[in-house]
């Protein structure tokens, strides 16, 4: 578990992290939103004692971060993408840390193995990917076997196969009754792994609550339509709370309906349906949404978008 | 509380203790290549040097002047190790590399994460890299001695004479310390070439400048610039401006204890 209380982080003038406080809890995926520069990575620095904070305090695990007895046994974090020497093997970068640690060797292997990348063990980390040094990056953040698992922008980098792998290992996380916090910039990333969302804007706290409540505050996205009578259909979908658009000759885009509930209509009425595809609202289009009424932020589009 | 009595495990600092942290600064400073090249180079260049200093020592110029430049051509100990010099630059660099390339890469930041007090790393990494310097520089300098005393055939002199050894000694000693004083400026200044320039500026530039100072105190400032102070013990008869050999390295090593204990309150006040 891990406590935020209060928590303000500055760097000369400029605010990161501004009076925070949130409770991020075992057992599920907690994402953590916001988009660059939101203080997602500062927060995530704080957390593992990293950071100074200006004020406020941040507990881990029951415990301030620099009162962890073994701090890698209680909380493991991925906060850079290659936070390795390029002229050490990977074998070697996870064996430092468990020697420091006090963790047995078969540790280091057991990592390697559960990031896919034992077959690259003795390989330096110079010459690895992107996508290569993340997994080695989780390999770090998991050798401790920690109760919390803080992971920063995981699948930069990462191939399909690896964004699955992220996906399925968070969840998988979750489910052993750990705490694991995953920030991104992208909420299409988020949503379909996250079971409770932490929003940050301008490193304040936007939202705090379950993935599916958040992205029906946020609007629900729309779906794409496209159909050869997309006239006759667009008056057929026309009520209360349905907002239509056609950015195009045969295209409909209509928001305030599900897609089973659009194809179901257009199934008694004989349209012929070419798509139908749910369009999930962007981070940016929601962030902006839930924050348009917050004065603080009213400073024009360009600069909540940046 | 009790509840924090109870978990904490005292004396098993960040969970693997002492030994833990030697093992894991062992291990860092093992698995790179640079730490073996640059003191595989140094060893090389103390030994090669001091051989091409003894051997051209006798041969002389047409004017009688001959020898290497700034080595006194009728000392065989200082002849022999006079190779030091470029150790100590490539082994100050070392010093600096081992600590800035952690940093630049992320792994320091990796590691403070597990070691959230910090100060255990420096100073576990400071113990390795003098071990390892050591390690090294001790069979080199010993090796540089006899190579070159033997190339002076009848004018060499033994081991067993008066200060040779403590000045092999001394050698080894004197290229680990500007190794550290490499490591702990790695520390303050976190950039590679910040680091590498104030360690040339101080112990190789400075002396330099010192020179240029009027003679009636110059040698006074001079001969406590940490290069100068350490070199005594380089030599089995130190100069008339120099420190005895013992106080002139102490000197030395205590610059490297400040400017280490201040990277250490640096190193745990500032964001990693």
């Amino acid at each position: 578990m891990i406590e935020i209380r209060s928590l303000t982080k500055r760097y000369g003038e400029r605010t990161a992290v501004d009076d925070l406080t949130v409770t991020v809890l075992p057992g599920r995926v907690t994402g953590f939103l916001g988009p660059n520069g939101a203080g997602k990575s500062t927060t995530m620095r704080v957390v593992v004692g990293l950071d100074r904070p200006t004020s406020g305090s941040v507990r881990v695990n029951g415990r301030r971060y620099a009162d962890l007895p073994v701090p890698l046994r209680e909380v493991g974090a991925l906060l850079e993408a290659r936070a390795a020497h390029p002229g050490r093997t990977a074998r070697d970068h996870l064996r430092v840390l468990a020697a420091t640690a006090g963790l047995p060797r078969r540790r280091v292997d057991e990592a390697l193995d559960l990031a896919g990348l034992s077959s690259v063990a003795d390989r330096r980390v110079g010459g690895f990917s992107l996508g290569m040094g993340q997994r080695l990056g989780v390999a770090t953040a998991l050798l401790g076997d920690p109760a919390t698992v803080v992971l920063d922008e995981p699948v930069n980098g990462l191939d399909p196969d690896g964004v699955l792998w992220i996906r399925t290992l968070a969840r998988a996380l979750a489910a052993e009754g750990r705490t694991v916090l995953v920030s991104s910039h992208l909420m299409s990333e988020v949503a379909v792994t996250a079971d409770h969302l932490v929003v940050l804007g301008r490193g304040r706290l936007v939202a705090d609550e379950p993935t599916g409540s958040f992205l029906r505050r946020a609007g629900g996205g729309s779906v794409r339509v496209r159909s050869p009578q997309a006239d006759r259909l667009a008056s057929l979908l026309a009520g209360n709370g349905v907002t239509l658009t056609s950015p195009e000759r045969g295209l409909v885009e209509v928001a305030g309906l599900d897609a089973a509930a659009i194809g179901d209509r257009a199934a008694r009425a004989g349209i012929t349906l070419h798509e139908l595809s749910p369009v999930a609202p962007t981070l940016e289009t929601a962030f902006m949404d839930l924050t348009r009424e917050d004065r603080e932020y009213r400073t024009g589009p360009a600069e909540v978008a940046a | 509380m009790s509840a924090l009595t109870v978990t904490r495990t005292p004396g098993r600092l960040a969970g693997g203790g002492a030994t833990g942290l030697l093992t894991g600064q062992w291990l860092a400073v093992r698995s790179l290549r640079t730490t073996w090249w640059v003191l595989g180079g140094a060893a090389a260049a103390m030994v090669l040097f001091g051989l091409l200093f003894s051997a051209t020592a006798g041969s002389g110029g047409p004017g009688g002047q001959g020898g290497p430049p700034g080595l006194d051509g009728s000392d065989p100990v200082a002849l022999s190790l006079g190779g030091y010099r470029p150790a100590a630059l490539a082994v100050g660099v070392l010093g600096v590399l081992l600590v800035t390339g952690e940093h630049t890469s992320g792994a320091l930041r990796v590691l403070f994460a597990a070691v959230p007090a910090r100060w255990p790393v420096v100073l576990a990494r400071t113990a390795v890299t003098a071990a390892v310097s050591l390690a090294v520089l001790l069979p080199a300098s010993l090796a540089a001695l006899l190579a070159g005393q033997a190339a002076l055939g009848d004018r060499g002199v033994s081991l067993g004479d008066a200060g040779v050894l403590r000045a092999t000694v001394g050698t080894a000693l004197y290229v680990t310390a500007i190794g550290l004083m490499g490591a702990a400026l790695g520390w303050l200044l976190r950039s590679t070439a910040g680091a590498v320039g104030t360690l040339f500026g101080v112990v190789f530039l400075l002396p330099v400048l010192g020179g240029l100072l009027p003679s009636s105190w110059g040698p006074d400032v001079v001969r406590w610039l940490p290069g100068q102070a350490g070199a005594g013990v380089t030599e089995v008869l130190p100069g008339p401006d120099e420190f005895a050999p013992w106080t002139g390295f102490a000197v030395l090593c205590g610059y490297v204890v400040l400017l280490l204990a201040v990277a250490v309150v640096v190193v745990r006040r500032r964001d990693a």
